[in-house]
Formats: structure tokens, C-alpha cells, sequence
């Protein structure tokens, strides 16, 4: 059997049209989807009269001299992992923090219905398995969109069993220096997932699916930020040290699956093995319409025959 | 409007802010290291007779075009990896290792050819400095000693196996050393200024006179007689600034790799970079203009074209005019020497083992994407670091050491390092020039600032028409002393291998993989949207 697996897509859309592609493309039997859907940040676009708006992102403002420019900036956006919200400059001057809040959720919540509905669409038409979750920054809200899911899976919290194999997924984390949504105490989470291991049956063919990456590997290296969030230099490199979870890190050790699939530091591209386990994080560059993803082959009755990363 | 605008950047989540401008510019003002300068003396005005080595340090505004398209391109694309990013993602990975391998490897050879030069220029030339002027021949003999291409072998690959080791021990250790490098530099440029300070050019004419038994002024005159212009020339002048001193400033760019989480433009990011151009600039001015002042501006070109041509009537025979002899001849202080000596040790050392720490991530990158065997992206489950990367970057190092010492012709006047870096960025100059156009969807998101465009046509495709034309020039510059005979066609050779190397190792690598059922094309190929 042949499994896709990507993550951290981030509300980019070129990059999840491509994931929902990615199954006939790489010839895949079963696709899976490691978490973190949503966006960073809601961009507002500021009519500011006389048929001028503008919008501030990644640093610069860029001024439209027209309406007719706005869908180039929004598709932009939306590639881009943005979301958007249409304001006059006397809207914006009188913006609350609920509001923000508020804004933030709807656009969410309107991208991933969207997509919730493109992805049965696409992988019923092409009859390969998805099994997806959401990832520790996606807020807890958005799982009454996937509830909507027929054909994909959302296996979020649940052993889901595909062609003869288990997959166990979970959406949470540790706690991290971003303090998101899903973050909870490694105890909690080493609990989650003892709850979940349980279920299992034959775990020399279960696929763990934990969107945090085990702690002290080389999935989970990342660069160092200080309390404001600035990057620490070391040397002459960013530098950068382990940021995933020992929760997960025992879990894998503990249960030794066939497969531990996981995403989270976009920048810890690898592959490792811990035990018998191959565990892998296929990376993330969302932003930039490329989807980072892993091609992992295994035998009937569990062997990983050979695996690959790609970025598509 | 500010307000809004901020509640709007508050909420955001998992948003990280970027290197300092200070950092960027400390890292960008240190690589490959400044005291180099001081070498480039001795050997541009030799391959370009006539060149004004004060006047030739404005050429280096053409590093702000290459380090604009740089910043551009991380805007873009802002992983760490560079130019094998940039060049693999636009145009084809076979060319994106080729680059990256040029590129690298040119950096390691550094590490093996600058390991002799600290040796040669602070430890030889120290006891034969102390030789011109002492007069004791024992100190000759003791540089003779240390100058034998066995002895220099040694120590060089000892300093080897030391970088080795400070790679085993990690990043904190590379710390330490470019905290040396740093270090070494000031006090290089601090002694420098003040031996300039204290002594005046007619004591130093009358110290060489007496010193050598040639008399000052026969220099220039012995000079021309071998074919030395004598006044300054404008494209000589261009052409050593566009080649050595340049080299001097290839560090500006490696700002563009130290990017954050997000595609967030920082101008203070671009003006770091632009800002250690600006101190490198200063720094030349401080080295050159001292020594011009205090030896004599044509005088200076025309010891260095009497060393260089191998001039029966230069006076120090094998001992190159380093800063280290002229220093000592100026002050005929041991002090000073032994200053100068050191201050180049420590900065030459330092950068020696920064120079092959960027490339071994580059090489385990490689590995990593199978584009050369899997091997080399191990890590050492004892220290994190990927010391399969490390070692095969510091045996090639040491491979450069050896040729330094027995085969010096192979490496000589570093011609090849130039003109191989050059050719690379040729590659990188048209990957700027066709991004727009063969990456539509990536550079219709990326940030404003990335998608500009004057007169129509997209500002990073004339940044990239403008750095290709840049470095197609440089190497033209490189082949003219080529073509007259003083840097040899080892130059165009080991150019060569650096550059198809590479590609036989693709080649090699992919059909490997074919052979496991493993399409390493395959994790490059674009998956269709809709």
C-alpha cells in the first residue's frame, strides 16, 4: 500500500488544491492529513475612498488604485495563507478586539467549509481513503466543520482502520512557546494517546498520525525564539534545538506502531527511528504554493518497503 | 487607522519576528573575514598593472545589485539553503546542486587554502620578518623550516583536525571561533592604523633602502623597465576591485539566508546587508589608504608586480610582501610584527573554520534530498550535528591544503575560487530573470516588495539581468591575466570539475535510486492545482 501524508497547510489554498490532487498524482492508496488547516492572521483591505484601498501584509502595504485590482489580491492572499475582510478606514478606526475575534472565526470557519467540501468532492471522484486532523493551531471550533465530512475521515481523537491498517490521530500538543489553541500538558496529552493506543489491535500495522513531532529528534528541530518572539543567533546559524513533545516521544516508544506521521516545525524536514519506528515530518512551506509531503510504501503485513519526501 | 491595524497583527497566531538588523549585519560583515584584504594587496595589483587599489573599492556598488536580488529572492523564498533553493526551485534541481556544490565547495577549499596562508603570512613571515630586520639569520632558518611544503602540511592539517573537532562540538564552539576571527580583526586593523600613525613614509623609504640594499626609488623604475605602467589605469582599476575585492564581500549576501518563520519584508533587513557593504568599504579604505600613504601608492603596486613576476631584483626572495615584512620595515618594531602576525592568525583561523561550517549544512541537504547518497544527511546521534556532512567537507578541505603546499599552481591567486563563484551566480542571475515567468504562482504570492516592477518589467528580472551581466564581466575579468599568461589554465580546469562534478553525481544518484524503484525526480515534480 502506498500512503501520502502532508501537514500544516495553513489556509493556503494553491497548497491544498494540491494536497487534494496529491493521491492520484502519486499514485497513493490512502492519504492522510497531519493537521493545522487554518490561517495566521486575517489581513483587512482598507477602502480608503476615491476608489483607493490598501492592505498590509509580510511587512509592506500595497495600495490598489481600483476595484478592479482586488481579486489579484485576494487570490494573492488566499495563496498566500491569508485571510481577508473587506473595511472602510472609519470601520477599521472604530475595530474592537471582539471584532477582530470575531472576524477571524467567520473567515476560518468560511475557508475550511469550502475546502471540507472540495476534499469529499475530490477523493470520492478519485476512491482513495482520506483520513485527516486538525493540528494544535487550529482552534476547537473548526471541528464542527469537519463534522461535515462524508467521504474524507476526520479521525481527530479516533483509531480509524483502513485496507487492513489502524490509524490513530490527535490534533494536540504540548505546551509551546505560541501558546495555541490545542496546547495541553504533556501528561494530558501522554494520556490522549494512551487512551487512543488501547483501542488499537495489531499495532505492527498501526500508523500514528500525531501532529506534534516526538521531543529531541530530528523532526522537531527549530529556531529558538525569545519570550517576545524574536529568533536567538548562535554562532553563525539561527539556532535552533528540540521543540517537539516527550509525551509523544514515549507514546512511540512505548507502542513502537509501524508509522508515526507528524508535522508542526515546518522547518524539520526528516525522517528517524525510534525503535522499530519510522517517524517522519514531511516539512512545510504552505506560503508559497509548494506542498511539502511524504510517499511512504509498505507491505502487507507491515514493512516499510521505501519512502520519500517531497515537495510538489 | 494604526490601531485597527494592530489589533488585527495581535490576534495573529504563531507569527515570529526575524534576525536583527545588528545580527544581520555582524554576520554578513565577518564572512569571509577582513584581513584577506590585506592578502588581495599583494595580488591584484600584480594581475591588473596599473590598478588603484583605493579607487578600486567603489566597484564593490556592484555587490549591492546581487545582494538586492538576493534579498528579493529570500523574500520569496525565505528557507535556509539559498541559492540551491532558489536555483533548484526556478530552474532544475540538477542545476540548483550544481550551483550549491560550486558555491560550497569553493567556501572548503578556502578552509584548506587560507589554513596555509595563516601559516605562510602570520607564522613564516613572522620569523623572516624579525630576519629583515634584526638581520639574524637565525630566524631565516627557522622560517625556512616552517615554510617547507612538508612542515606547512603538517601544522595545516592539525589546524584540520581542530576544526573537526570544534564542528563535533557544535555551534557554540563555531561561537567561539568567530568570536576569534572577530577579535583577530580588530586588533589586525588597530595595529595596522596606529604603525601608520607613528611612522612616516620617508622612514619607511629609508628603512628599505637600508634594510634590502636596493634603493626606494629603484622600484618603480625596475617596475616599468619589466613593463609596469606608471601611472594608475581605469580598467585595471575595475577589473582588481570587480575580482579580489569583491571576493572580500561575498559574506553580504549570506543576511538574505537568516530569515524567520514568515515572508515578512524587513527593509532594515535589506539595509543590514547593505550596511556591512558599507563597513567592508570603510575597512578597505582604512588598510589601503594607510598603506599607500605610508609606502607609496605606485610604489606599493610595483613591489607587489616585482614579487609577483618573480623579478631577480625583489628583494625578499621567496617571502611574499605581506603586511607582516612591510609593517616590520616600517617600524622595525618586533612588537608590531608579532601584532600583525597574530591578529592574522586569529582572524585567518577563525574564518577558516566559518568558511566550510554554511557548506556542510548545504551537503547534508544534498544528501537529504538523495541527490547525492543518503549517507552524507546522517546525524551524530551524539551531538545532533551532521558529521558525515562535516568530514567529507574538511577531507576535501584538507585535499585544497595539500595543493596549497606540493601544488601550488593549482590554487593559485584563488583565480578559480572567483571565477567558479561567478559562474554560479550566473545561474542565479538568470533564475532571477525567469522567476516571474516560470514560477508564476509563487511570485504572484509573494510579497509586494518581491512582485514590484519599473516600466512594466518585474524589478527582480532586471536585478537578475543586471547580476548576470555583473558576473559574465567578473569572469571575463578573471580570463584576461588567464589569457597573459599569469594565473594558469588550473584556473579554468578546476572550474571545470566544480562545475560538472556535480552533475555526474546527480546522474549518478538518480540512476541509483531508479534502480531501488525510487524516482528522486519525482519529489520535485508540481502537483496540479485543478
Amino acid at each position: 500500500m502506498k500512503i501520502f501524508y502532508a501537514a500544516d497547510i495553513h489556509a493556503a489554498e494553491t497548497t491544498f488544491r494540491k494536497f487534494t490532487n496529491a493521491g492520484p498524482f502519486y499514485k497513493a492508496d490512502l492519504v492522510i492529513y497531519g493537521g493545522d488547516f487554518c490561517g495566521k492572521m486575517v489581513v483587512p483591505i482598507i477602502n480608503k475612498g476615491n476608489n483607493r484601498y490598501e492592505a498590509t501584509y509580510y511587512g509592506s502595504t500595497v495600495v490598489l488604485k481600483g476595484d478592479s485590482e482586488i481579486p489579484d489580491l485576494k487570490k494573492t492572499l488566499r495563496d498566500a495563507g491569508f485571510y481577508f475582510t473587506d473595511l472602510t478606514e472609519a470601520e477599521l478606526n472604530k475595530i474592537t478586539k471582539e471584532d477582530v475575534e470575531r472576524i477571524t472565526k467567520e473567515e476560518q470557519m468560511k475557508r475550511l467549509s469550502e475546502w471540507v467540501e472540495l476534499m469529499d468532492q475530490r477523493f470520492a471522484k478519485n476512491k482513495i481513503p482520506c483520513i485527516v486532523t486538525p493540528g494544535n493551531d487550529d482552534p476547537l471550533y473548526i471541528d464542527e466543520a469537519l463534522e461535515k465530512l462524508s467521504y474524507v475521515k476526520n479521525g481527530d481523537g479516533k483509531v480509524i482502520e483502513v485496507n487492513g491498517f489502524e490509524v490513530l490521530s490527535l490534533s494536540y500538543a504540548h505546551p509551546t512557546i505560541f501558546k495555541f489553541p490545542r496546547d495541553i500538558s504533556e501528561e494530558e496529552l501522554a494520556a490522549k494517546i494512551d487512551a487512543l493506543a488501547a483501542q488499537v489491535k495489531d499495532m505492527k500495522k498501526c500508523i500514528f498520525n500525531l501532529h506534534i513531532p516526538p521531543y529531541d529528534t530530528d523532526l522537531d528541530q527549530d529556531t529558538l525564539y525569545d519570550e517576545d518572539l524574536n529568533p536567538i543567533l548562535d554562532g553563525d546559524a539561527l539556532a535552533s534545538g528540540a521543540t517537539g513533545s516527550k509525551a509523544v516521544r514515549a507514546a512511540i516508544e512505548k507502542y513502537q506502531p509501524m508509522l508515526s506521521l507528524h508535522g508542526h516545525v515546518h522547518n524539520s524536514r526528516g525522517v528517524t527511528v525510534i525503535g522499530k519506528t519510522v517517524c517522519i515530518n514531511p516539512g512545510s512551506e504552505y506560503d508559497q504554493a509548494l506542498l511539502k509531503g511524504a510517499l511512504i510504501e509498505v507491505s502487507a503485513g507491515g514493512q516499510i518497503v521505501k519512502h520519500l519526501l517531497t515537495a510538489g | 487607522m494604526g490601531k485597527g491595524l494592530d489589533l488585527f497583527q495581535q490576534s495573529a497566531v504563531g507569527f515570529t519576528r526575524q534576525i536583527s538588523p545588528w545580527d544581520t549585519m555582524v554576520y554578513s560583515t565577518v564572512n569571509p573575514g577582513l584581513m584577506y584584504a590585506l592578502v588581495y594587496l599583494m595580488w591584484a595589483p600584480f594581475l591588473y598593472p596599473g590598478a588603484h587599489m583605493g579607487w578600486a573599492i567603489i566597484t564593490v556598488s556592484q555587490m549591492f545589485i546581487i545582494a538586492g536580488l538576493y534579498w528579493l529572492l529570500s523574500c520569496a523564498m525565505p528557507r535556509q539553503g539559498g541559492e540551491y533553493i532558489y536555483i533548484s526551485r526556478i530552474l532544475h534541481p540538477a542545476l540548483g546542486l550544481m550551483a550549491s556544490f560550486m558555491i560550497s565547495f569553493t567556501a572548503i577549499s578556502w578552509t584548506g587554502v587560507c589554513a596555509d596562508w595563516a601559516i605562510k603570512y602570520a607564522i613564516v613571515e613572522f620569523f623572516a620578518s624579525l630576519g629583515i630586520v634584526t638581520g639574524g639569520q637565525n630566524w631565516f632558518a627557522i622560517a625556512e623550516t616552517l615554510n617547507q611544503p612538508g612542515v606547512r602540511a603538517l601544522i595545516g592539517t592539525a589546524m584540520i583536525i581542530i576544526i573537526w573537532m570544534v564542528y563535533y562540538r557544535g555551534s557554540k564552539a563555531m561561537m567561539k571561533m568567530s568570536w576569534m576571527a572577530l577579535i583577530g580583526t580588530a586588533i589586525g586593523a588597530l595595529t595596522y592604523i596606529v604603525a601608520n600613525l607613528i611612522a612616516d613614509p620617508g622612514q619607511f623609504a629609508a628603512n628599505f633602502t637600508q634594510l634590502t640594499g636596493m634603493n626606494y626609488d629603484d622600484v618603480i623604475k625596475i617596475a616599468a623597465e619589466a613593463g609596469h605602467p606608471t601611472k594608475f589605469l581605469f580598467g585595471a582599476t575595475v577589473m582588481a576591485g570587480s575580482t579580489y575585492i569583491i571576493l572580500n564581500t561575498l559574506g553580504a549576501t549570506f543576511g538574505a539566508n537568516l530569515a524567520g518563520e514568515v515572508r515578512n519584508v524587513q527593509k532594515s533587513q535589506l539595509l543590514a546587508m547593505f550596511g556591512s557593504l558599507a563597513i567592508l568599504m570603510s575597512a578597505w579604505a582604512i588598510f589601503y589608504g594607510f598603506s599607500y600613504k605610508s609606502f607609496g601608492s605606485m610604489w606599493t603596486n610595483c613591489l607587489m608586480f616585482l614579487s609577483g613576476t618573480g623579478n631577480a631584483a625583489y628583494p625578499w626572495g621567496s617571502y611574499e610582501p605581506f603586511a607582516t615584512i612591510l609593517i616590520g620595515v616600517l617600524t622595525l618594531s618586533p612588537i608590531f610584527i608579532f601584532l600583525i602576525a597574530m591578529a592574522f592568525f586569529m582572524a585567518t583561523y577563525g574564518s577558516c573554520a566559518g568558511m566550510s561550517f554554511g557548506p556542510t549544512r548545504n551537503i547534508y541537504a544534498w544528501g537529504f534530498d538523495r541527490l547525492v547518497p543518503e549517507k552524507v544527511a546522517e546525524i551524530n546521534p551524539k551531538n545532533g550535528a551532521p558529521m558525515v556532512a562535516s568530514t567529507i567537507a574538511l577531507i576535501a578541505a584538507e585535499i585544497f591544503l595539500l595543493m596549497d603546499c606540493f601544488a601550488p599552481e593549482w590554487t593559485a591567486y584563488i583565480g578559480y575560487t572567483i571565477f567558479t563563484w561567478f559562474l554560479a551566480w550566473i545561474l542565479l542571475g538568470v533564475s532571477g530573470i525567469v522567476f516571474p515567468y516560470r514560477r508564476k504562482v509563487l511570485f504572484e504570492s509573494s510579497p509586494p516588495i518581491v512582485r514590484k516592477r519599473f516600466l512594466g518589467v518585474p524589478v527582480i528580472t532586471i536585478l537578475g539581468v543586471l547580476t548576470t551581466i555583473i558576473s559574465v564581466s567578473i569572469c571575463g575579468y578573471l580570463l584576461i591575466p588567464f589569457i597573459q599568461g599569469q594565473i594558469p589554465n588550473t584556473m579554468i580546469i578546476m572550474s571545470a570539475v566544480l562545475m560538472i562534478l556535480p552533475v555526474i553525481i546527480y546522474y549518478l544518484s538518480k540512476a541509483s535510486y531508479s534502480k531501488k524503484g525510487i524516482d528522486i525526480d519525482i519529489q520535485f515534480q508540481e502537483i496540479p492545482a485543478d
